[in-house]
């Protein structure tokens, strides 16, 4: 589909989906504030905590998004309580809070990625490994009161065991108190693993009244996205919400999320009247649905929702494997209305010609015109003699056996043909070569002729007459020319239907098939191929 | 393929279907090379000069075992070379430069007068630079020594400037006639000691006068000696001098078994234009045949540059004229050099053909030519042509520098004997005419 017609597309479905925006008689959704003040206080607090965060105060603003979290309970807080505490060398605390984020949302989209932090929270927790003591040297200087001393000494209370929750020491710096004042041989630096940078969770939340409208993003080609109320964190990019609800207006808002923000969509939906619903379902689930028009391209997939003017409108429905079908439909306003179409299979095989060689060429079946390849063209079942030619390359032929409802692929590797020039300079050579061997033979038969007329009429011409030898030697010249030009004409024959290595292709053949399908949006027949 | 490709393909494949019945087959110029009606042949390989090759050319009686058609000699006139030409029965030739110890003694001696020893398959050589005679079995392609200048009886200049043989006394064998620049050799049965010469008497009864040193070399190659019964009472040798500055004259001898006597003496008949000009060139050549078809032999006389006189046989001397007199065309430069008796028309008697290898032909100065004679009165031929020349002629080419009527069999052995043909001589070249005669004798 070109650019424009995407384009177009998007403009029909926002106007089938929203709604005709421009009619006046339209109210347009009331931008309300968001009527949780639960959840405006959670905000606030989240906001300080972002603050703090940024500023380095990582225990406030670990204590911040507890707030919020206590406000509303949403994971996510619990996530940048953790990060928070993380970030404040706390690691007891991270763990426990990445422990309560993912018992709060176990299906997070990030799950598999907190669980490994928290392994390395955990190895990072451990207690180091005892050091090794080296025998003790005579006369060397005993150790001062409170320098470390040998292990299974009893710990002075007050020094370097660091307390669970305390900031992680440097790795190998701590040793048991009471130790030899020999010299103690540190142990070997264990290789410990490192925490990956990380930062907090944006947050979206996604409201409107009334609840359970379905929420699109960028377009409703995709499916449904979540219903509202919804809650989560999206990837920080702009992203287009569409909202609709049964009866009701939809609307769209385009938002950025961010990681360091709470986005607060709540939209209250307009009650409309004017508009009529339409939910147009097929056997066939996934069928490209068209409203009205087919050149601006698909604007949905069965099942499809969505509200569309009031009148009579018309649906096509098309998908690979089928007859391509056409109701006429009423829309009534303000109605939810119904469609369940079924789709036939189709009746006709197909040729899918694939290479990126053959692009720029064109498919011939049976000697007629089938498509500009690559390209996939709709045959009636049997035989048939498939010719893909492309300028400059060698054609492609073969001969395929279409079953009904089967697609036969073909990649062709295309061919390069030998270029005819050379075949064409020698034409010319050969011609002129042989134009002179005929010039020269016509000089040859004048002096046969000449001789001839001379000899039958009597006259005394003498064996040595030049005219034997220059017509010996002007035979044997066109003879000569004839051949040199007979040897280039056959080499220009030759270079004319000299051809390069054969264009290639390898076949699949594909029974289109139909199975049945249970999703969340519906039920159908799926579209699926066998290899 | 695309539409442009299958166009030019067509193209091609159009034009060369088109086109290539027009000139495939070029054997079909071997085919009617061999169709010419006249045979050019060119100095072998091995001869010592292509420029230098056509000037003296004997033709011989094919052999009898048919393994050539024709077959003649080719001498140089200013090295020893020496080469045999056969024909085959379709006309085609091959040459082979002789050699031997014989040629190899001569030096950088020619060869310049041949005759063909009639019945034997072997010709009669004289090279007059070195005062010596050889002979050559054709069918062996060996040359021998005949007589060497050490081996004569008397001192002599310039022995074999003229050869012939023929059965001058009419035995068995033929006798072989050699001349020198002052005198007259006769080898009676072609022994080199039954030599017999004509006395100082004899000599001047004939008025045989010594070839003049101021003679142009061209003059005095080949010397004009032939033997045949021009007097109806045997056969008599006439040996043609051409003056320097003087007239030139035929002395006639007759021979025995013991002594050359002379027969009789043609003197060249006075010409008056220019005024002053003497007629020096009578004798420079001579030829011998039936011209009128009375059965009588007649004699040609060569008289360059002007004319050609006909003496109708038998002889009766003193002979006070010649019978008939045939004049130069107007553009002659040596008419009369070279002369042969062929029979081609198919009447009865021989046609005169006459060389002037130094006439211009369009506009081409010594080009050549050779002109045919028929009839008692000796008028041009009217068909095919009266003038034989070279069709690709040259500025000096000099086509008519020698002359002469080659035997050729196709198939022997032939009923009425070999076919006779024209062979003239260029320096550079021989052509063989195969249809001037009633037929073309080739086996096609």
């Amino acid at each position: 589909m070109r650019v424009p017609s995407r384009y177009a597309a998007l403009l029909l479905a926002a106007a089938v989906s929203v709604g005709a925006f421009g009619i006046s008689a339209i109210a347009r959704a009331a931008e309300e504030a968001t009527p949780d003040k639960a959840l405006n206080d959670a905000k606030e607090d989240f906001e300080t905590a972002q603050t703090f965060f940024v500023r380095g105060e990582y225990d406030t603003a670990a204590s911040k998004f507890l707030e919020a979290y206590n406000k509303k309970p949403y994971p996510a807080f619990l996530f940048n309580v953790a990060v928070s505490y993380e970030k404040a060398k706390q690691l007891e605390k991270a763990k426990e809070y990445f422990e309560r984020y993912l018992q709060d949302d176990p299906n997070a989209s990030d799950a598999a990625q907190v669980r490994l932090r928290l392994d390395v929270i955990g190895k990072l927790l451990a207690p180091p490994p005892p050091p090794v003591a080296a025998p003790p040297v005579p006369g060397a200087p005993s150790a001062a009161p409170g320098t470390p001393t040998a292990p299974g000494a009893p710990p002075v209370p007050g020094t370097s065991a660091p307390a669970p929750g305390a900031p992680i020491a440097a790795p190998g710096t701590a040793v048991a108190p009471g130790a030899s004042p020999a010299p103690a041989t540190p142990p070997p630096a264990p290789v410990l693993p490192v925490l990956p940078d990380i930062d907090t969770k944006g947050l979206v939340v996604i409201d409107s009244k009334p609840q359970g409208a379905t929420i699109y993003l960028n377009d409703k080609r995709s499916g449904p996205f979540g219903k509202t109320p919804w809650h989560g964190s999206l990837e920080s990019k702009p992203v287009r919400l569409i909202l609709e609800s049964k009866g009701w207006k939809a609307e769209e808002r385009q938002i950025s999320p961010r990681s360091d923000k709470l986005i607060d969509v709540y939209i209250a939906l307009s009650e409309e009247h004017y508009l009529g619903w339409i939910e147009i379902t097929s056997n066939v689930v996934g069928a490209d649905l068209f409203i009205d028009r087919k050149d601006i391209g698909a604007i949905g997939r069965t099942p499809f929702t969505g509200q569309l003017k009031p009148g009579k409108h018309t649906i096509f429905l098309e998908r690979f494997g089928y007859e391509p079908l056409q109701e006429e439909i009423d829309v009534p306003a303000g109605t939810a209305i119904q469609h369940n179409l079924t789709m036939q299979k189709s009746q006709a095989g197909w040729v899918t010609i694939t290479g990126k060689t053959t692009e720029g060429g064109r498919l011939l079946v049976d000697e007629k015109f089938g498509c500009a390849t690559p390209c996939r063209a709709q045959l009636v079942p049997g035989k048939h003699k498939i010719l893909v030619e492309k300028k400059g390359f060698e054609d492609y032929e073969t001969t395929v056996e279409l079953g009904q409802g089967i697609e036969t692929s073909i990649e062709v590797q295309m061919s390069p043909r030998p270029s005819r020039a050379h075949a064409v300079s020698s034409s010319v050579v050969a011609l002129v070569i042989i134009g002179a061997g005929a010039y020269v033979g016509y000089l040859s038969n004048q002096n046969k002729n000449s001789l001839k007329s001379d000899i039958s009429s009597g006259q005394l011409i003498d064996s040595s007459d030049s005219r034997f030898s220059n017509g010996k030697y002007e035979a044997i010249g066109a003879d000569v020319l004839y051949g040199v030009g007979a040897i280039v004409a056959a080499t220009a024959i030759y270079g004319f239907f000299e051809h390069g290595p054969d264009s290639t292709g390898v076949m699949e053949h594909r029974a289109i098939t139909l199975a049945p399908l249970f999703g969340p949006e519906g039920t159908g027949l799926a579209l699926g191929g066998r290899f | 393929m695309r539409a442009p490709a299958r166009f030019l393909l067509g193209a091609c494949g159009a034009i060369a279907v088109g086109a290539l019945p027009a000139a495939c087959d070029w054997r079909a110029f071997d085919t009617l090379q061999n169709q010419a009606p006249v045979l050019a042949i060119d100095a072998p390989s091995g001869f010592p000069s292509s420029s230098d090759f056509g000037s003296v050319l004997l033709p011989v009686a094919p052999p009898a075992d048919g393994s050539s058609a024709a077959w003649f000699l080719a001498s140089a006139t200013e090295m020893t070379g020496l080469a045999l030409i056969k024909l085959d029965a379709s006309g085609g030739s091959s040459a082979l430069t002789l050699t031997g110890q014989a040629l190899d003694e001569l030096g950088e001696s020619p060869v310049t007068a041949m005759a063909e020893i009639p019945g034997t398959g072997t010709a009669f050589l004289g090279a007059p630079t070195l005062n010596s005679l050889l002979t050559v079995d054709l069918a062996t392609q060996t040359v021998s020594a005949f007589v060497l200048e050490e081996t004569l009886l008397a001192p002599e200049t310039e022995l074999g400037v003229g050869v012939a043989a023929g059965k001058l006394i009419g035995g068995a064998t033929p006798d072989l006639v050699a001349t020198s620049s002052t005198s007259l050799h006769v080898f009676v049965a072609g022994a080199v000691a039954n030599e017999l010469v004509p006395s100082p008497a004899e000599l001047a009864a004939c008025q045989m006068m010594a070839l003049s040193p101021q003679l142009a070399s061209g003059d005095k190659i080949n010397r004009a000696v032939v033997i045949g019964n021009l007097t109806g009472s045997g056969s008599v040798v006439a040996v043609g001098t051409p003056g320097a500055g003087v007239a030139g004259s035929v002395s006639i001898f007759e021979a025995t078994a013991s002594a050359v006597t002379c027969v009789g003496v043609l003197l060249a008949p006075a010409v008056t234009s220019p005024a002053g000009t003497v007629n020096s060139g009578f004798g420079r050549a001579l030829a011998i045949g039936d011209f009128d078809g009375d059965g009588a032999a007649d004699l040609l006389v060569g008289a360059p540059p002007d004319n050609v006189y006909l003496y109708k046989g038998p002889l009766a001397f003193p002979v006070s004229a010649p019978t008939a007199t045939i004049p130069a065309p107007s553009s002659s430069a040596a008419f009369g050099a070279a002369m042969a008796a062929i029979p081609l028309d198919g009447v009865k008697g021989d046609e005169a053909l006459v060389s002037d290898p130094g006439a211009s032909i369009d506009g081409q100065t010594g080009a050549g030519n050779v002109t045919i004679y028929t009839g008692a009165t000796l008028s041009k031929m009217a068909t095919p042509t009266p003038v034989l020349t070279d069709h690709e002629s040259s500025t000096g080419e000099a086509y008519g520098s020698a002359l002469g009527a080659l035997p050729f069999c196709a198939s022997p052995p032939c009923a009425t004997g070999p076919q006779l043909l024209p062979l003239v001589g260029t320096p550079s070249k021989a052509f063989v005419y195969f249809t001037l005669g009633p037929t073309d004798p080739r086996a096609m």
